[in-house]
């Protein structure tokens, strides 16, 4: 069982050129805190753009009396500006096993999982999560017979 | 081989807080402890939350943007983990198979869940031990490693094939 036999491959992205009101609207909707991103023209994975990344670089909005002031304020800020570009990834052929020990050591809920193109980007092509692994665990220990 | 339960993977004796803490002193809990969540536990020994380094960060970051870290930390004295925490718990029984566990971990997006006993009214629940996302993973690689031993090496691992 490989990292592609598990990723999700239906992936909410986002680019660089897209402002952080994007982003929040984004991880409000999907209910998530983190999303990749990717450059348009070449599929590439470039960064990785977490809700704390936006709370840090924006004004705190809890504590403006003007929340349209907060909006206009997001809507300057892009995400290639904030995003994280060190990146834990992982390819489609590792094993189950190296994406456990990789999202352990590197204490991540989740990899993007990159493969390079034939002219050497490398394209983000799933997603693996803790979510994933612990359904695969349920499905190996749901084939035992259980104890006592 | 035979299917685990809770018991077997879960740390007994966590770490925990009270909701009287202040979030500097939960913090430096989760700090020393290693663990990523901690369960609260009221004067009865009751569980009554759950906080998490995530909750943590979310109270350090909002309302104190630019602050030096020694500010952080001052603030985070001021409030406490009753203000924080998350009390609709999720918790599961030391006699439960795992699979319960990662399917209630997965199903809740939850980090980890306090394990706990009934006592004899069944009414009561206290606190024996945590199991989190991080055992579970570990117990999974041993599981693909125990696997992989007994496999031809050039075979396939059959189990789970036809998913998704």
């Amino acid at each position: 069982m490989n990292v592609g036999d598990l990723m999700s491959t239906q992936l909410i992205t986002i680019e660089p050129e897209q402002d952080l009101g994007v982003v929040l609207a984004l991880m409000h909707e999907f209910d998530i805190h983190s999303l990749p991103v990717v450059e348009r023209a070449t599929g590439r994975l470039v960064g990785i753009i977490s809700a704390r990344d936006v709370r840090l670089a924006i004004d705190s909005p809890f504590s403006s009396p003007d929340d349209e002031q907060a909006a206009n304020h997001l809507e300057s800020v892009y995400v290639g500006e904030v995003m994280s570009t060190s990146l834990v990834v992982i390819g489609p052929g590792a094993t189950v096993g190296d994406a456990a020990r990789r999202m352990l050591s590197h204490k991540v809920n989740g990899l993007p999982v990159v493969q390079m193109d034939n002219i050497g980007n490398t394209r983000l092509i799933g997603l693996i999560t803790t979510s994933d692994l612990l359904r695969y665990l349920a499905d190996l220990e749901g084939d035992k017979p259980v104890e006592g | 081989m035979q299917a685990k339960l809770v018991r077997d993977l879960m740390i007994t004796e966590p770490t925990t807080a009270s909701p009287d803490d202040s979030l500097g002193v939960a913090g430096r809990r989760l700090l020393d402890s290693g663990q990523r969540t901690l369960p609260i536990i009221d004067a009865n020994g009751e569980i009554c939350g759950i906080i998490t380094d995530r909750d943590l960060r979310l109270a350090a970051d909002s309302p104190l943007i630019d602050e030096a870290p020694a500010e952080i930390l001052e603030n985070l004295q001021k409030h406490t983990v009753r203000e924080i925490m998350t009390t609709a718990v999720h918790s599961i029984e030391a006699e439960a198979p795992i699979i319960e566990a990662a399917q209630l971990m997965r199903v809740a997006n939850v980090a980890g869940l306090p394990v706990v006993e009934y006592d004899e009214t069944g009414n009561h629940e206290h606190l024996v031990g945590l199991v989190t996302r991080s055992m579970l993973l570990d117990y999974l690689i041993l599981l693909l490693e125990e696997q992989n031993e007994g496999e031809p090496v050039d075979g396939e691992v059959m189990v789970g094939e036809e998913e998704r």
